[in-house]
């Protein structure tokens, strides 16, 4: 019977060709599994495109080319946390300016 | 006259459990496969030179429950009783498209409108609901 695991994988793809260049998908996936095999879940998402360029017929590379990693920014979720987290940044100014407001009303009635 | 029959409740019961273990085992094989980097990046569409790549984000999660005992009854000869059941959910969105081209690479994003206006609508009722509970403490009088 396999315990409560949580593992967090990133793998990668098959390379896609465009032209000169070189795609590779990179995923990340968070797996949470129950014990005893009874369920779990699974986040998976794109993190980024390796990109590598092929030298062209007749052109000439550097030896050492890295290739470049562009991202996959999620911009909804991003947009997400930022409107939630101004609701609660407001939520706590209003709650901290109600607070101020009745403790010196509370000193100025004394 | 009658014909008594004895049954091996044991052996069937073993047989249903393999069942059961084996449609689980399959079942959850399935399940992390989505966890793979195809299940997230769509075929590559070609149009000439560009290339576009969807990309989604996938969230998976899946449950089961099974329980046996014995029969107590008399005419159930000591069998055995088993149930079970699961179930699960996939959601899916699409986050972004890669399109490849002479040019270079660029990543457009997708935005989901709906659950934009959904955290700003959420947003805005948490504001409102201490607003309303700040103002009624203020006639109140009471200090939160």
């Amino acid at each position: 019977m396999s315990g409560f695991s949580i593992s967090l994988k990133k793998s990668s793809g098959r390379p896609v060709t465009a032209g000169n260049l070189e795609l590779t998908p990179v995923s990340q996936a968070l797996i949470v599994r129950a014990p005893g095999q009874v369920g779990g879940l699974v986040w998976n998402r794109p993190v980024a495109v390796r990109v590598k360029r092929k030298p062209a017929p007749g052109e000439e590379m550097p030896v050492t080319q890295a290739p470049q990693e562009v991202p996959v920014n999620d911009r909804t979720r991003l947009a997400q946390i930022l409107i939630l987290g101004a609701g609660l940044l407001g939520s706590t100014l209003i709650w901290l300016i109600f607070r101020n407001r009745s403790k010196s009303r509370n000193l100025s009635a004394k | 006259m009658t014909d008594e029959v004895d049954f091996d409740y044991n052996k069937d019961q073993n047989k249903e459990t393999d069942a059961v273990q084996e449609t689980i085992n399959e079942t959850m094989a399935h399940f992390l496969a989505t966890a793979d980097v195809d299940t997230v990046y769509g075929q590559p569409i070609r149009k000439g030179d560009t290339v576009i790549i969807p990309t989604a984000e996938v969230f998976s999660a899946l449950g089961f429950g099974s329980s046996q005992g014995h029969m107590h009854r008399a005419e159930s000869r000591g069998g055995k009783w088993s149930g079970g059941g699961g179930g699960g959910r996939t959601f899916s969105r699409p986050v972004a498209v890669i399109v490849a081209s002479t040019e270079g690479v660029r990543v457009t994003p997708v935005f989901d409108t709906t659950k934009i206006i959904l955290a700003g609508l959420t947003a805005l009722g948490f504001m409102f609901t201490t607003l309303l509970r700040m103002r009624s403490n203020k006639h109140t009088g009471s200090e939160d």
